[in-house]
């Protein structure tokens, strides 16, 4: 049983006062506490939770959830597995001003996906006063408890199976393609990936990323869609993107989110993805998967 | 299949999919031809009218090629054993060795998988395990399958077992381990498990095993955990040496950092 409330705040006074007391009934109760926020918020926060030393963890999520899909797999469940068979505490904040449109989608597939694994409760800051209004009301829908002036009060928008599985914007006309169907087109998938992000002016560590994370979606594709699929290249500054397009279908939705057992011999393209990118965002139906991954161009 | 392979050595297991009998013709011939050059003792599983040009006249007299149809070797029994038709590789290797030559060159004409023969089911975990013999360095083989025999799914399956000519995989006996040359994906991921899962119970003797990755120019997330299995399932102290800063990246994305036995040593 996870509690997944929105704390809906419009300045730094409502912030504290809502992520602090949340804090303090947690360490209260003996519960492990991870404070996974914006630089933004980091230092203030810490300030106002001195008093509490080495029982909170903090991260800053502009680093470690720079890419929504790394928050499961690379914070949240190191953190829960480090306590096992603890309820843990943590606030995530995920979304803040100045993310990407995709990015934001990300956030939202990634928030709806938390309640069911983790055990706990998990506070997610939206800062109203400076983030787009439709982000605030897409907030309203992976949250069953809205917090507003220190109040908590149920909320009717809450949908416990919203996924955010929306398009994505098409690929531009201009991008660099390929097409692959076979295990033989696979040398050929990652030549053109690297020729194309080079041109780009991808730095080189980030090419050999990139790299290896199309050839693992890649391998899925000729794995799981016999008809094979399209590789797509092309530069949005400050990111290059590519996607991958196939008509398979990903069924579960925490794909890449959750690594497989020690002895569970492959499953970890997608987490690899999520590792190895600034974000991948996933758009699946019946007969149909799109997978887009994005690289900063500038280090 | 045109006439031309890529260019191949001993170690290299190559799987080669004919669209015509012309085409397989040129290519064996070609092929074979190469075994003359190199003092190879010359195998091939198959049709003996096919080796009828008078070229092969004074090699198969000598026996230094010989041509024997599958139905009358690895399958007189009337089935397929996987087992007996590897331990029929050693026996080919120490015959040829015994016999003065530098290497052993096969070549096999798979058609017989594509009919009812018992045992064959078990086709693709043998092309996997006998790349354990090649990676001895003394044989080499070109498998022929024809795709008019075969859908895609098995041809694809049956291609990664045969690692050549994107990955050439050595066992090395000072020190202890393997030599790994190209690049590794998919395409040979079957081959890759065969021969790095193997390589603690096929090579017995020494401490450390070291597998030298250094001229290994990719290899994706699967290829990276399996180069970790000799030291995380078979126990045996492992070092890697020249890994690139990509390849160090995939380990450290299994977890290598905390396994305890094993040395990760960067090519810069």
């Amino acid at each position: 049983m996870t509690d997944h409330p929105a704390l809906l705040y419009r300045d730094l006074d409502e912030y504290l006062s809502g992520t602090t007391a949340f804090v303090r009934a947690a360490v209260a109760a003996g519960e492990p506490v991870l404070a996974a926020v914006p630089d933004k918020n980091l230092a203030a926060l810490r300030d106002a939770l001195a008093d509490l030393g080495d029982a909170v963890r903090y991260v800053d999520l502009t680093v470690a959830g720079r890419n929504p899909g790394r928050i499961l797999p690379g914070v949240l469940l190191p953190f829960a597995a480090a306590h096992p068979g603890r309820r843990v505490a943590v606030i995530q904040e995920a979304l803040w001003p100045g993310r990407g449109p995709l990015e934001q989608t990300a956030c939202m597939q990634h928030d709806a996906l938390v309640s069911s694994v983790l055990t706990g409760a998990v506070l997610c800051p939206f800062d109203t006063g400076a983030l787009p209004a439709t982000w605030v009301r897409d907030a309203y829908r992976t949250h069953p408890v809205l917090i507003t002036d220190g109040e908590a009060r149920a909320n009717e928008l809450y949908s416990a199976s919203v996924r955010f599985d929306v398009p994505l914007p098409p690929v531009p006309e201009t991008a660099a393609t390929l097409a692959f169907a076979t295990v033989d087109d696979l040398a050929a998938v990652r030549g053109f990936t690297g020729r194309v992000a080079g041109r780009a002016g991808l730095p080189e560590f980030g090419v050999e990323d990139l790299v290896v994370a199309i050839n693992e979606l890649a391998e899925n594709t000729i794995l799981h869609s016999p008809a094979g699929g399209v590789v797509a290249i092309w530069a949005e500054p400050p990111v290059l993107v590519c996607q991958v397009d196939d008509r398979g279908f990903v069924a579960d939705p925490l794909a890449g989110r959750i690594p497989p057992s020690a002895t569970t011999e492959g499953g970890r393209g997608l987490l690899l993805a999520n590792q190895l990118c600034d974000l991948v965002r996933i758009h699946t139906r019946p007969g149909g998967t799109s997978i887009r991954l994005h690289m900063e161009l500038v280090a | 299949m045109t006439g031309t392979l890529p260019e191949l050595r001993l170690g290299d297991h190559l799987c080669v999919i004919v669209d015509s009998d012309a085409g397989k013709a040129a290519a064996l011939a070609d092929y074979l031809r190469g075994g003359l050059r190199d003092n190879h003792r010359i195998l091939y599983y198959g049709d003996p009218a096919e080796l009828c040009d008078p070229a092969w006249a004074a090699p198969l007299a000598s026996g230094q090629v010989q041509v024997v149809p599958p139905e009358s070797s690895y399958l007189a029994s009337g089935r397929f054993d996987p087992e007996a038709t590897i331990a029929g590789w050693e026996v080919a290797c120490a015959d040829a060795r015994a016999a003065g030559h530098d290497g052993l060159r096969v070549a096999g004409d798979m058609s017989w998988a594509a009919r009812p023969v018992p045992g064959a089911e078990r086709l693709p975990w043998y092309e996997a395990q006998v790349n354990r013999v090649f990676a001895g360095g003394y044989a080499m083989a070109v498998c022929f399958y024809d795709r008019r025999l075969f859908t895609p799914a098995e041809l694809s399956q049956f291609s990664c077992a045969h690692p050549a000519p994107q990955l050439r995989m050595i066992r090395t006996d000072d020190p202890a381990g393997l030599r790994m040359d190209g690049e590794t994906d998919l395409a040979s991921r079957a081959a890759l498990r065969a021969v790095v899962e193997n390589l603690a119970d096929d090579l017995p003797n020494g401490e450390t095993l070291v597998i030298d990755v250094s001229r290994l120019r990719f290899a994706d997330a699967s290829a990276a955990r399996t180069l970790l299995h000799p030291v995380t399932v078979a126990g045996r102290r492992t070092r890697l040496v020249g890994c690139s800063p990509g390849l160090r990246r995939l380990l450290a994305f299994h977890g290598a950092d905390d396994v305890p036995g094993l040395t990760v040593e960067p090519r810069w």
